[in-house]
C-alpha cells in the first residue's frame, strides 16, 4: 500500500516494510539554510522544469528564462535563511521568482536597452551560458522557438504582473488567494491580474 | 437577474476555488446571463490553451541546466565576485546611467527656464498707449484714498511726504500759499 501526499510538496511512503519518507520542501529549505548541498540539488530538481517553465512564459525567450530562473535558485541558495516556514515553501519560492522576472521586464524595455553600456553579464564575473552546441539541435532549437513563440504571441498584450496571475494560476494551480500571497497584493487585486490577464488572453485567441 | 456581472469571480467559478455562497451567487447569475456564460467558457478555453502551449515548450537538459547553475553559484561564491554584490554607484554602468540622466535633467530645466523667461517678456504696447498708462499709474498714487492708508503705516507717519500727499487729497480746498511758505516746506 503506498499513500502519496501531494504532487510537489512531499512524498510519504508507507510500505509494507520500512517506511522510506521523502524530506518536504520545506524541510529541504532549512537543510539548504545550513548549507546542505545535497537538499539544494534535490529542490532544484524538483523544480527547476516548472520554474524555467514559468520563466519562459513571463520573459518570453528561452536564453532570458534560464538566466532568470537559475539566478532564482541562486537567491534561494543564498537566503533560504530566511525563509520562516510561516508560508509554504512553493509560495516563497515563485515570489522570488516572479519578483525575478517582472524586475527583467522591467530592465528591458527598450529605453533601458539604448542606453546599457555594456553587455549583460559581462561585470558579474559569471561564466558566459553554454554554446547552443551543447543542446540538441538546431531541429530542436527550432521547435522550442516555434514553441515559445506561440506561446509570447498569446501573451504578448499582457503586463508582467498579469502575465505572473495567469500563469500562477494555470500553470501552478494556484489559487486567487496563493497568488495574491506571491505577487503581494490583496485577494481581489490578484483575481483583478488574472480577469484582465484571460480577457487579454480570449482576445489573442480570437486574433488567431 | 442581478445586473452586476460577476466578472472577477468567473475564473475562480470555473476553478472550483469560490466559497459556497459566492459560488451560489454567481451561479444564479449565471443561469440568467449568457454573457457570463459566455465568457466564462472563453476563459476556461483560453487557459486550456494556454496550458497545453506551456506544456509545448520543451525544457533544457536537466544536466545541462544544473551544471551551469552550479557554475554560477560557484563563481559568486568566490572571493571577489560581484555577482550578487549589491550594485555601487561607481559600477561604469551606473556613473554612465547617472551621467546621462543628469544631462537629461539639467537640458529639461534650462528648457523650462527659457521657455518661462520667455512667457514672462511682455512685448511692448503701442506707442500711443504709452501715455494712458504712465496717467493711469500716477493717478492710481495720488488718490486721496492712499493718504489714509500711509497715514495708519506708522514708518512713514510722520514723513513730510504725508503732508503733501495731505496736501494734494485736498487741492481743491487749498487756497494759494504764499511764497514764503513754500520755501520753508522744501
Amino acid at each position: 500500500m503506498s499513500r502519496i501526499r501531494g504532487p510537489n510538496s512531499w512524498a510519504e511512503f508507507v510500505m509494507d516494510g520500512p517506511v522510506a519518507v521523502e524530506p518536504s520542501d520545506e524541510e529541504l529549505c532549512r537543510r539548504v539554510a545550513e548549507r546542505d548541498a545535497q537538499a539544494f540539488d534535490l529542490l532544484v530538481e524538483r523544480h527547476q522544469a516548472r520554474a524555467y517553465r514559468l520563466a519562459c512564459s513571463i520573459v518570453g525567450s528561452e536564453a532570458d528564462a534560464r538566466d532568470v530562473s537559475q539566478e532564482a535558485f541562486i537567491r534561494l541558495y543564498q537566503s533560504a535563511d530566511r525563509f520562516d516556514g510561516r508560508s509554504r515553501f512553493s509560495t516563497w519560492f515563485h515570489r522570488i521568482l516572479v519578483n525575478l522576472c517582472i524586475d527583467h521586464q522591467r530592465r528591458n524595455r527598450w529605453w533601458r536597452r539604448l542606453v546599457q553600456l555594456s553587455a549583460p553579464g559581462s561585470e558579474s564575473g559569471e561564466p558566459a551560458i553554454d554554446p547552443p552546441s551543447a543542446e540538441p539541435g538546431p531541429e530542436q532549437d527550432a521547435i522550442r522557438n516555434q514553441s515559445i513563440g506561440k506561446l509570447r504571441g498569446l501573451l504578448a498584450n499582457l503586463s508582467p504582473k498579469q502575465r505572473a496571475a495567469v500563469l500562477l494560476q494555470v500553470q501552478e494551480g494556484l489559487s486567487s488567494r496563493e497568488i495574491a500571497a506571491v505577487l503581494e497584493c490583496s485577494e481581489n487585486t490578484a483575481r483583478v491580474h488574472v480577469h484582465r490577464g484571460i480577457t487579454e488572453l480570449r482576445k489573442a485567441l480570437k486574433r488567431e | 437577474m442581478t445586473t452586476r456581472h460577476p466578472e472577477t469571480a468567473l475564473v475562480p467559478y470555473v476553478r472550483g476555488e469560490l466559497g459556497s455562497e459566492e459560488g451560489a451567487r454567481v451561479a444564479r447569475h449565471l443561469e440568467g446571463c449568457a454573457s457570463c456564460r459566455e465568457a466564462a467558457d472563453s476563459a476556461a478555453a483560453a487557459m486550456r490553451e494556454l496550458a497545453r502551449r506551456i506544456e509545448a515548450v520543451p525544457i533544457p537538459d536537466p544536466a545541462i541546466y544544473r551544471a551551469q547553475l552550479y557554475r554560477r553559484l560557484n563563481a559568486r561564491a568566490e572571493p571577489g565576485a560581484r555577482g550578487n554584490a549589491e550594485t555601487r554607484w561607481w559600477q561604469p554602468r551606473i556613473v554612465g546611467l547617472s551621467l546621462g540622466a543628469f544631462g537629461v535633467a539639467a537640458a529639461a530645466l534650462m528648457l523650462i527656464f527659457v521657455m518661462h523667461q520667455g512667457a514672462r517678456v511682455v512685448s511692448p504696447p503701442p506707442m500711443d498707449q504709452l501715455a494712458t498708462q504712465e496717467d493711469t499709474m500716477q493717478e492710481a498714487a495720488m488718490t486721496g484714498a492712499d493718504v489714509g492708508l500711509l497715514r495708519d503705516y506708522p514708518m512713514v507717519e510722520r514723513l513730510d511726504l504725508l503732508e503733501n500727499y495731505d496736501v494734494i487729497a485736498h487741492l481743491d480746498e487749498v487756497s494759494p500759499a504764499p511764497p514764503a511758505n513754500d520755501e520753508n516746506r522744501s
